[in-house]
């Protein structure tokens, strides 16, 4: 696959620039969408003038700038880093179940944020990143180790079973100091399902930053994610440092996992979904896999999010739970797949 | 290919008749008649895939027939109410596994299953029968340890001592001796020839290894795909042409001049040719 | 290996009568630990009734008890609050404690629990759709609507694990958890349609509590106990012989559709129910019938008794604790349950040697 991609290169290149640049209008379109909906509907005229001919005096550009412009950011930035979190899982382990979620990510960084909201009262979102990282590195250590500790070793069952367990005991501790905690509790309890909103652009400038660098290195790493997910031998035949590497792709991983809890709590399922439909469209080739579940990710967060305020408008369902009603049957699907191996 | 009509044992107590049976859409036997004889050792015996376990299996109506039927004491074997069936039948699978933490006793027990009730669960007929069945499958001496501490064959003992606490006449079993040492093969085939000839119970094997099965075999069955090809007296059906025929083997049969029991002797050739050389040096 | 706790009284009674109509095998290991559990049972509820946020002194719980309270305040708190609190708390954990057991039976899978297997989702799904838009149901039809949505996941689990090769493995849960997963998704995106206080009772019975436990619910909990209790215990032999495969137990003749079928739907019935009263309490089920091998090995009876007692003591342990630790707090005892559940899996996860899957 790989030698035929290398082979076919001009054309290849060419086609994957032109999807690359689909996507990016996809992408682009639906970001104006998703400013234009909501419990008011503003039409694109009134998003595009927002955007570039801004009058502060003007209500509904306030409601554009204040409003709706972080939402749309984060749901690109969470989109997009938690679709590459899990393409680089899946690639890493070689396992098509791994992701974020699933692994205990995502509740580890969770339980961690809401632990030391409780206990030390830190809610500034110039920490939050890293206790959210810290929780995150501490869940999925734990996942590792019970999995080296069963007789069959690290397998994606395996993996994927011992992920589910602890995800639901660290969550069950979240709930119990939630419920412990009452003043506390509220701010957290819509978030804890997997909240867009609530963000301002200030704190979403300070963790920006980091997930953009996230983001950035997986791109560079992505040949060598390619070539790590045909297999350790073959990568340590073609002279990669397999240990080194994967310890640089987990800090990856973790960094793109903890601002995305930072900021928009535990989103379930995105890392799974994403991946799967862009092998789908892309292939198996990380070097399209990465960018394009970038791309892909923040389409596919940009278009449950519209959903989720428009299904029952003017309320709106927490999208984290559109994304586990999309994901979990999926989940369901690929386990069946995985009985007929 | 037409089936060959056994000769009608008219004390048969089991009998395929017209059996097609498939797992699924794959028919494995297909329109096959065979009447087991009593009180005596029937081996099932073919290549691969022959179908030999799932006759077995349909014998035990553990595989409902596709078509066709298992008649057991002159009725269809399906409309006996399967408890009942159950005290005149025993079968046990190939590879049978116990659930953790049954010691052999507890094991052995499950075996009086058929016979007992809600309120009936451990008459004194219980406890002698899994008691003598154990003491002849010589399994008491374990009585008290975990099935799973066992060897291979001490663990297969169990399971027909298990089989022997039903107390069935008839007994059909899988693939006995398979993956067991030759020795303990031996020992489990003696075991099942006291049952039949000194006990009187009618005995259905499939086996795998060729030698055995004309050992202690009374009525052979060569099976090949779905069908039977040849079923009678060893001495008499084991033949060269026999052998090629069913397993597509080159072999002598040769008659073992103090048993009288026919063994199957394949043509080396590698080895053959061996020989020859080192003959040929010799001189 | 196995060892059970009183090897010392490694003894069996057998009772037979003279013809032997009835000839039963009684180990005594498990009638004493029965007695013990029942003895810590009647200690739980002692302790359930006189502490809390108004203690009681045992004399003062006593007299209340026998009707001749103090004040009404007594009265009230014991027979209006405490007392069906831990009745019902006894009553769910012998529920799913059964329905666990029958189910790991069944499945020939040691990781069953109803609550893994989305059983409990998908009764607690049908219940929070019957209190957001049906809010003046009555318990007894959620009941029987927790019961349709419990029959509904088990036959999509059915559908799903239909080459049994499946049912042993590790699989099997999988596909509970990524159903739970679904039908727990649903059930918070009917939470957000609601009208806000028919979601505050849901999120409050959802939470798995025996906060508003009253006599009404205890009588039902009890009346399915009376009926599916005797029910399992008939069909109790089949499960000894279900442990061996389907081929040693058609071969000692038991009708092996019916049975699975009886056992299915009385275990599935046990969780709804439990789960229509209280809400989803996860991994009684789980970890009441180990304990239950743990404590005395014996027959299938003592061990499905020693299960339901288990998982009586077990709940009613949990809702002690949450009730009182963080007084006036209440933790539910559902949360409990699966913090000390999880870990309890992964043990038995570590535990997994020779049968592979």
């Amino acid at each position: 696959m790989l030698a035929a991609s290398l082979a076919n290169n001009s054309s290849l290149k060419w086609a994957s620039a032109i999807g690359i640049f689909v996507l990016l209008c996809l992408c682009a379109l639906l970001f104006m969408l998703h400013l234009s909906v909501g419990s008011k509907s503003l039409g694109f005229d009134t998003v595009f003038n927002a955007l570039f001919n801004f009058d502060p005096l003007q209500f509904d550009h306030v409601i554009i700038s204040q409003l709706r412009v972080p939402r749309a950011i984060i749901a690109v930035m969470v989109g997009s880093s938690l679709a590459v979190a899990g393409a680089i899982m899946q690639g890493v382990t070689r396992n098509p179940l791994a992701s974020p979620s699933i692994l205990g990510m995502l509740s580890g960084a969770s339980f961690a944020i809401v632990i030391s909201l409780s206990l030390f009262g830190i809610s500034s979102p110039i920490y939050t990143p890293w206790i959210a990282a810290i929780g995150a590195l501490f869940a999925v250590v734990i996942v590792f180790l019970i999995c080296l500790s069963t007789s069959k070793g690290i397998n994606s069952l395996n993996l994927t079973l011992s992920g589910a367990m602890v995800s639901a005991f660290l969550a069950a501790i979240t709930s119990l100091f939630s419920l412990l905690d009452e003043e506390n509790y509220d701010q957290v309890r819509v978030w804890l399902t997997g909240s867009l909103a609530g963000n301002n652009m200030e704190d979403i400038t300070l963790i920006l930053p980091w997930m953009c660098g996230a983001l950035f290195i997986s791109i560079l790493y992505c040949q060598k994610i390619t070539v790590l997910a045909m297999g350790d031998q073959v990568a340590h035949g073609l002279g990669i440092k397999t240990t080194r590497l994967k310890f640089e792709l987990l800090a990856v991983v973790v960094t793109l996992t903890a601002c995305s809890v930072a900021i928009a709590g535990p989103m379930g399922f995105v890392g799974l979904v994403v991946p799967h439909i862009v092998r789908l469209i892309v292939g198996s080739d990380y070097r399209w896999i990465i960018p394009s579940s970038a791309l892909i990710g923040a389409i596919f967060l940009l278009a449950v999010d519209i959903a989720a305020r428009t299904i029952i408008r003017p309320e709106e369902i927490a999208t984290g739970v559109i994304t586990a009603m999309i994901g979990a049957p999926l989940f369901v699907y690929l386990i069946k797949m995985k009985s007929a191996q | 290919m037409k089936n060959i009509n056994t000769t009608p044992d008219s004390s048969s107590r089991l009998k395929a008749s017209k059996l097609t049976a498939a797992y699924g859409d794959k028919v494995i036997v297909d329109n096959l008649n065979l009447s087991i004889p009593s009180k005596k050792i029937t081996a099932l015996i073919g290549p691969n895939g022959c179908g030999k376990s799932t006759l077995l299996k349909s014998l035990a109506r553990v595989l409902p027939p596709t078509d066709g039927s298992i008649i057991l004491d002159g009725k269809n074997i399906l409309s006996h109410k399967t408890q009942a069936v159950a005290r005149k039948l025993g079968f046990l699978p190939q590879g049978p596994v116990a659930p953790e933490g049954l010691t052999v006793k507890e094991l052995v027990s499950q075996g009086r299953f058929p016979h007992q009730s809600l309120f009936r669960q451990w008459t004194s007929a219980d406890e002698q029968a899994v008691l003598d069945a154990m003491s002849v499958a010589k399994v008491d001496v374990f009585s008290e340890l975990y099935v799973d501490q066992l060897s291979g064959g001490q663990r297969q003992r169990c399971w027909i001592a298990m089989v022997l606490a039903q107390q069935t006449e008839i007994v059909l079993l899988d693939e006995p001796t398979t993956f067991l040492d030759l020795k303990i093969q031996v020992e489990l085939m003696d075991l099942l020839a006291t049952l039949t000839h000194e006990m009187g119970r009618t005995l259905v094997v499939v086996l795998h290894e060729l030698n055995l099965a004309t050992a202690y075999a009374d009525y052979l069955v060569m099976m090949k795909d779905g069908e039977v090809l040849h079923a009678g007296d060893p001495v008499t059906i084991f033949t060269q042409k026999t052998l090629k025929q069913v397993f597509d083997l080159d072999a002598d049969v040769i008659i073992d001049g103090n048993t009288g029991h026919c063994l199957c002797v394949p043509h080396y050739r590698y080895a053959n040719k061996k020989q020859k050389r080192l003959k040929k040096q010799a001189c | 290996m196995h060892t059970s706790l009183l090897t010392v009284l490694h003894k069996e009674y057998i009772f037979r009568t003279s013809n032997q109509g009835i000839a039963l095998r009684l180990s005594t290991p498990a009638f004493v630990i029965s007695f013990l559990l029942a003895l810590l049972l009647v200690v739980i509820i002692f302790f359930s009734i006189t502490t809390g946020s108004y203690d009681l002194s045992p004399n003062q719980a006593w007299q209340a008890l026998i009707g001749n309270a103090e004040n009404q305040t007594h009265q009230d708190l014991i027979w209006l609050f405490r007392l069906p609190r831990v009745c019902a708390a006894m009553l769910v954990g012998c529920m799913m404690a059964l329905s666990g057991a029958a189910l790991q039976n069944i499945t020939r899978n040691h990781l069953a629990d109803p609550s893994l297997l989305g059983i409990s989702q998908g009764a607690a799904l049908a219940v929070v759709a019957s209190i957001i838009i049906f809010p003046l149901m009555t318990a007894s039809w959620r009941a029987v609507l927790a019961l349709l949505g419990a029959i509904s996941v088990t036959v999509i689990i059915q559908l799903l694990t239909k080459n049994s090769a499946t049912n042993k493995s590790i699989r099997f849960i999988l596909f509970g958890i990524g159903i739970s997963a679904f039908l727990s998704s649903l059930t918070t995106a009917l939470l957000t349609y609601g009208d806000i206080y028919r979601v505050s009772e849901a999120l409050a019975w959802l939470a798995g509590s025996l906060d508003s436990s009253n006599w009404p619910d205890v009588m039902i909990l009890l009346i399915t106990c009376i009926v599916l209790f005797p029910s399992l215990l008939l069909v109790s032999r089949y499960m000894s012989v279900l442990r061996f495969g389907d081929e040693v137990a058609i071969s000692l003749g038991s009708p092996i559709a019916t049975a699975r079928l009886s056992l299915i739907c009385i275990s599935v019935a046990l969780a709804a129910i439990a789960t229509a009263i209280v809400g989803p309490v996860g991994f009684i089920g789980l970890i009441a019938p180990h304990a239950a091998r743990r404590l005395a090995s014996s027959g299938v009876v003592m061990h499905l008794i020693i299960s339901a007692l288990f998982g009586a003591l077990l709940l009613a342990g949990a809702d002690l604790i949450g009730r009182t630790s963080f007084a006036p707090l209440q933790i539910p005892a559902g949360l409990l349950t699966q913090i000390i559940g999880v870990p309890f899996f992964i043990f038995l996860l570590l535990k997994r040697k020779s049968k592979q899957s």
